[in-house]
């Protein structure tokens, strides 16, 4: 193709409507996206240089700050990977609490994510009915942590609050109606004709995609990948509840969203099962770690979206010498390359939010490679217009 | 068109006639949950000043200044809510369990950061021979009353509390000269007193 046909598209790097800085670049012929680039950096905090200034036990803190949304995910997969160096185990009690937590979050951040989708393609409804049934479960997290967002509830070696007794029926609670509103969503989602039109076939990543962009999490599970960190490197309670992966074979964001919604409802199934078995037991939820021995850790979490990893090694003394971190959107958002590329600008959006892409997580390393060319700036705003425009198309004709 | 479903008709009907979902807060206070993490505040009578809440901080939000004020030595403490991530571990880790406690306040907006940080301010005990601070006053105390009989083995704990119950009235602002074995007993920092053993032995040799 002649490169004077082409028009590039920058969306970013700082837009009102963004929720984190970004930058994409997409390069178009007509209405057609020929080539997808994004950079990264704009972010970059130097969380893993300040943790090495830090006690271990304050790290937790730090790393809860890596991310707004899943906020409890990071400090899970750091506090696994010391206590991987340390080599010991976790309290019953305060095992089911980690599982609580997590799980919550999980409901959480992907009823966040279903309101943004539907915001994306002009359901503002979704966006308002599915933000709604998220703030009972924010409303739950003051209640058992103290905070809406960070929860600061875990330790090394265990969990800094106790879930008590007398909170256990509110959350009962609120798990039946949020599981009746899930469903309720889940199957608007399923039997609209109009969002079945317009998701079914977009943005398709197949397996080998999969494999070659490793791709994780819900993007992962959505194509048929079977790949679930709570079930293959079991950890926590989960091995002792009963729940299980939720799979889709065809990849587009439909399929995505249908894997998020169902791993509520799992995510719903495991908190009832871990409140039944911390109901009344009087277990502690923490073990004391007195020193730090010399050595490395793993820690690997699943996220919301997907397999967040940690690994800290240690010379013995009070805070790590060397912390890193992966997150899961470090390996999805490359897949926009391929999800992307002969799709329509309308579609973009949709493609873009499809894998629930965390840049604040993401942002470990800051390359920067400025492109000299001028650039035509039009947006993202304009990116979710043109989405909107297409969904009222298609609502017209089904 | 496409028709909605009675389940999804039901909803917005509910929706509909509910009232407004969202808070009306700036016109109707708000009330956080009963174990709300909000701002950080001293308690002036119970905060013994030991530091813990300082040494546990992980973003340093906790100021501890030693200084001299009007020629006595004083400790401050100092939080900044402006640096705070209201965690929740000054008041885990506080030693008398109610030095600090987070309370309810979750509107730290400020004009003035002055208005909105919490401050205590301690006597110090310094060490009569050469002026290593020792700890807070309180603090000693506190100590002395957590250990029971066995803190009478310590020197500036039975100082401090025959001073407190005016047995011995110790005038004197600074031990003269070297460090004598009589010392010992009077508020010196235990460096001085290792020194006055040590000086002690040799004369005897």
């Amino acid at each position: 193709m002649n490169d004077k046909k082409k028009v590039i598209v920058p969306i970013g790097p700082y837009h009102p409507l963004l929720e984190e800085p970004e930058f994409f670049a997409l390069y178009c012929d007509g209405e057609k996206v020929v080539d997808v680039e994004w950079q990264a950096g704009y972010n970059h905090r130097a969380i893993e240089k300040l943790s090495e200034g830090k006690h271990w036990d304050q790290v937790t803190f730090l790393v809860e700050r890596i991310c707004g949304i899943c906020s409890t995910s990071h400090p899970f997969a750091y506090c696994n990977s010391v206590e991987d160096l340390l080599d010991i185990t976790v309290p019953e009690k305060a095992r089911y609490i980690r599982c609580i937590i997590g799980e919550m979050e999980r409901i959480h951040s992907h009823l966040l994510w279903v309101g943004l989708a539907g915001h994306f393609l002009g359901y503002n409804t979704v966006f308002m009915w599915a933000w709604k049934y998220r703030e009972s479960i924010l409303e739950m997290f003051e209640m058992i942590t103290g905070n809406r967002n960070h929860y600061a509830m875990f330790k090394i070696g265990g969990v800094r609050r106790n879930i008590e007794d007398e909170d256990i029926p509110a959350l009962r609670k609120v798990l039946k109606d949020i599981r009746a509103k899930l469903e309720m969503l889940t199957h608007a989602v399923l039997d609209d004709p109009v969002l079945g039109a317009r998701l079914k076939g977009v943005g398709v990543l197949t397996k080998g995609h999969i494999k070659d962009f490793g791709a994780v999490g819900p993007v992962a599970r959505a194509s048929g990948v079977d790949i679930d960190i709570r079930r293959d490197d079991p950890y926590a309670a989960y091995p002792a509840v009963e729940w299980k992966v939720i799979k889709t074979e065809n990849g587009d964001v439909f399929d995505k969203a249908v894997v998020r919604l169902l791993e509520c409802m799992e995510s719903v199934r495991i908190i009832e099962q871990s409140l039944d078995a911390i109901e009344g037991s009087k277990g502690d939820i923490e073990n004391q770690v007195r020193e730090m021995p010399v050595g490395e850790g793993i820690g690997r979490h699943e996220a919301p979206r997907g397999e967040c990893f940690h690994y800290v090694r240690s010379d013995g003394s009070n805070s790590p010498v060397r912390h890193k971190i992966r997150a899961p959107s470090y390996t999805n958002i490359p897949t926009f390359k391929a999800s992307c590329v002969g799709q329509m600008i309308a579609d973009v959006a949709i493609i873009l939010a499809g894998v629930d892409p965390c840049y604040c997580c993401t942002e470990r390393v800051a390359v920067y490679d400025a492109d000299k060319k001028n650039k035509k700036l039009f947006g993202f705003s304009r990116l979710v217009e043109m989405s909107r425009e297409k969904t009222e198309r298609m609502r017209k004709q089904v | 068109m496409k028709k909605p479903k009675i389940r999804e008709l039901k909803e917005a009907i509910t929706s509909l006639f509910s009232k407004p979902f969202t808070s009306q807060f700036p016109f109707k206070p708000h009330t956080p949950a009963k174990k709300f993490r909000g701002k950080p505040e001293y308690n002036r009578d119970t905060c013994v000043g030991c530091g813990a809440c300082f040494n546990v901080c992980p973003a340093r939000a906790i100021e501890m200044v030693d200084q001299v004020v009007d020629g006595k030595w004083k400790r401050v403490l100092i939080h900044h809510p402006k640096d705070c991530l209201f965690c929740g571990e000054c008041e885990r880790n506080c030693i008398t369990d109610d030095g600090i406690k987070l309370s309810g306040v979750f509107d730290v907006s400020y004009f003035d950061e002055k208005d909105v940080q919490s401050k205590v301010e301690h006597d110090l005990i310094v060490c009569k021979h050469c002026g290593e601070i020792i700890g807070t006053e309180k603090h000693v105390l506190w100590t002395l009353r957590k250990l029971g009989n066995p803190a009478f083995s310590q020197p500036v704990m039975i100082s401090r509390l025959m001073e407190e119950f005016g047995l011995v009235t110790d005038e004197e602002e600074k031990v003269a000269g070297p460090v004598q074995r009589t010392d010992m007993l009077k508020i010196v920092c235990p460096k001085c007193r290792r020194m006055a053993f040590i000086s002690d032995e040799k004369k005897e040799r």
